[in-house]
């Protein structure tokens, strides 16, 4: 294995779906995946925000190859994997694991804990004792009791089952774990056990994660880099604390302005962008910027080209003919905006603050 | 809190499950108040009993659920004793439910504006042709585009943010007095939450409705709630205006749920505040506290003595021992 600290690279992915349809009815193209780029490196956590529908588990199954993409690629420690056959690919898979969203339905209900976490050992090949000595240590690693082990999914609670779930893409010792809202099937103290538990496996193993959520705080909380998802496209990107800090792209601002406020901290609950209307179609996006029809902050331009991702700050791009520059979203400190943000985009755009609150 | 006489009290409320040989309490003796245009939060994990308390009110608790002591005072009159023909008469004219599940809660084969219009008609309002086009408007006051054209829809051509505007427009079309929430943006998009909420907000607002919002969320809630109670096993905790309590929680599961949710104040990466264990069981009856096991706070009493909820400062009520002796709930 080459010693690199870049883990998966994903350039120009494109996923589109066939619509299901009548036979006399023209089919429709879903473009769940539309030229989607990023970079995993080692250890390091990178997040995929964007609301349902958007196309996040999408990306998150042509990572895994549970489906190929129609362009694009995907390398891997080094190799493409976009097109590699199953059996080739077979050996790398025990590079990524994974954890689904809803841990009740993604455990075998009539298997034990013991072999449910066992199973990936068994598909490559693991002796018995090898395999019971790999459980007990991911058991004791995901803070479950080994009492437990011959327990069975339904006489665990919803944050034990999905510890169960983190153990089993443990087992392995994975370089990636893909992670599809790991924690939304949670109650929200559970989804804290668990989320700390995600930052010691970080910490202590230094696994990487594509982890995939539509809640701000905890990505931002985990996450070293985000993406924010829209329609199929990365419109934001950058370091979690900057994008979430200081969003650019009108859909981060709403998102970021809807995430719940820190109550705990005494500053003003701040001002909300309710966002008019909902994510349009898929099947038909909008031309243009697909973002335009529900942008606060839209013009004629947005409907002609597409805008291009680019980059607005050290690592942070944005997919935006008229990014937010305001001082609504700086940081209480007062930090002004790095100048070299500025000088990209004070060209074509009146920075206003009042265009903020439209409603 | 209110300086008007409250629209609705709620006394020493409790809810049993089961039949009597194997009767067990899933909600223990529950106290508050709400005054006309008034929005109360009620927060708690599943299985906190925070829906059982909301559905008491109109008495709709599922089968073998029932009420087993207190009173429910709404307008004037207890419900706990009101006949279950004068109880048909209140829900859906004075006091209307909002469910989690809008899909769940729609009929599937009947058209949605039928659906909106129906307790217009149930209770006799309006003739057939005066219910259609109210509740056309009522549509169209919710923020649903071309209410017109979408009457004629049904339940399946709506999106999950869409048939919850259906569903609050039929709650709210006979204009009741009391609406109540139960998880109304569960499931649905952020971008989409805020928009319900927010329509919630701006509704009980125009109307002088009271309305209980419950909700998993305690942030969620805080945005749109003047005060919040948050429920653990089947009591309230703790209580008062929400700034307050989630400023200054003075119970530990309060802190801990309000804590379990990065803040952006906080370094990313550094360990949530967690509570250790799972949520308690309700119908595990024992003496003392019931988050005696899992409270890093804890003291001999509280393994004693079930803590009341007393003040810890004007109308922020806490059920906790440590605090009652004025201490900090510092971390550690």
């Amino acid at each position: 294995m080459v010693e690199t600290t870049e883990l998966l690279r994903v350039r120009d992915l494109c996923r589109y779906y066939r619509q299901s349809s009548l036979p006399w009815r023209r089919a429709g193209r879903v473009h769940a995946a539309d030229g989607v780029s990023f970079d995993i490196d080692r250890g390091q956590a990178f997040g995929l925000v964007g609301e349902s529908g958007s196309g996040k588990s999408t990306v998150a199954r042509c990572v895994l190859r549970l489906e190929k993409p129609d362009s694009g690629s995907i390398v891997l420690d080094g190799t493409d994997i976009t097109r590699l056959s199953d059996s080739r690919l077979r050996p790398l898979r025990r590079q990524v694991q994974t954890v689904f969203q809803d841990p009740a339905s993604s455990l075998n209900p009539r298997w034990q804990i013991a072999d449910i976490v066992a199973e990936p050992l068994h598909s490559f090949g693991y002796d018995k004792p090898a395999r019971d000595r790999r459980v007990h240590e991911v058991i004791d690693l995901v803070g479950l009791s080994r009492g437990r082990l011959h327990a069975y999914p339904h006489q665990l609670s919803g944050g034990q089952q999905q510890r169960v779930a983190i153990a089993r893409a443990l087992t392995l010792n994975p370089a990636l774990i893909v992670a599809d809202e790991p924690l939304s099937a949670l109650d929200v103290s559970i989804q804290a056990q668990v989320l700390n538990l995600l930052l010691d496996l970080k910490r202590d193993f230094g696994i990487a994660y594509l982890f995939i959520s539509h809640d701000l705080p905890v990505t931002q909380h985990l996450c070293d880099t985000v993406a924010v998802f829209h329609l199929g496209k990365i419109v934001e990107s950058g370091p979690s604390s900057e994008v979430f800090r200081t969003p650019a792209h009108p859909y981060t601002a709403a998102l970021v302005s809807a995430a719940p406020a820190e109550l705990s901290a005494d500053r003003p609950v701040r001002e909300r962008i309710v966002l008019e209307g909902e994510q349009p179609s898929p099947v038909n996006p909008p031309s243009g910027c697909r973002f335009r029809t529900r942008c606060f902050r839209a013009t004629e331009e947005c409907a002609v080209t597409e805008p291009p991702l680019v980059e607005i700050s050290s690592g942070h791009r944005v997919a935006c003919y008229h990014p937010i520059l305001s001082d609504l979203f700086q940081p209480s400190d007062g930090q002004a905006v790095p100048s070299d943000r500025q000088a990209v985009l004070s060209g074509n755009q009146a920075v206003s603050s009042d265009s903020q609150t439209e409603r | 809190m209110s300086d008007t006489t409250p629209i609705l009290r709620v006394s020493n409320l409790s809810v049993a499950a089961g039949g009597p040989p194997d009767r067990v309490p899933i909600v223990h003796d529950v106290s508050f108040e709400i005054g006309q245009g008034e929005i109360l939060g009620i927060v708690g994990e599943s299985g906190s009993g925070k829906t059982m308390t909301a559905l008491s009110i109109p008495r709709i608790l599922p089968s073998g659920v029932a009420t087993s002591g207190g009173q429910v005072v709404f307008d004037g009159e207890d419900l706990t004793q009101a006949s279950e023909r004068r109880l048909r008469k209140l829900r859906g004219q004075s006091i209307a439910v909002v469910f989690q599940d809008p899909m769940r809660a729609l009929n599937p084969v009947h058209r949605v504006g039928r659906q909106v219009a129906e307790p217009l008609r149930l209770h006799r309002l309006k003739s057939r042709s005066q219910a259609a086009r109210l509740a056309e408007t009522w549509m169209e006051r919710v923020g649903i585009p071309a209410p017109h054209t979408r009457t004629r829809d049904y339940p399946f051509q709506f999106s999950g943010g869409m048939r919850q505007r259906a569903l609050i427009s039929m709650a709210l079309a006979c204009q009741p007095r009391l609406l109540i929430a139960d998880e109304p943006t569960t499931g649905l998009d952020l971008t989409i939450q805020v928009q319900i909420m927010d329509l919630i907000k701006r509704l009980t607002a125009e109307f002088n409705m009271a309305a209980i919002l419950i909700s998993h969320d305690l942030n969620m809630v805080a945005s749109v709630c003047d005060r919040v109670q948050v429920m653990y096993a089947g009591r309230i905790v703790e209580t008062g205006p929400t700034r307050q309590v989630l400023r200054n929680p003075r119970h530990p599961y309060t802190k801990a749920l309000a804590r379990a949710v990065p803040a952006g104040d906080q370094p990313p990466g550094t360990p949530l505040y967690t509570l250790p264990g799972i949520p308690a069981d309700p119908t595990d009856v024992r003496d003392g506290c019931s988050l005696f096991a899992r409270c890093s706070y804890r003291r001999e009493r509280c393994s004693r003595d079930q803590p009341e909820l007393l003040t810890v400062g004007g109308h922020h009520r806490a059920a906790c021992w440590v605090s009652q002796v004025g201490m900090e709930l510092n971390d550690g």
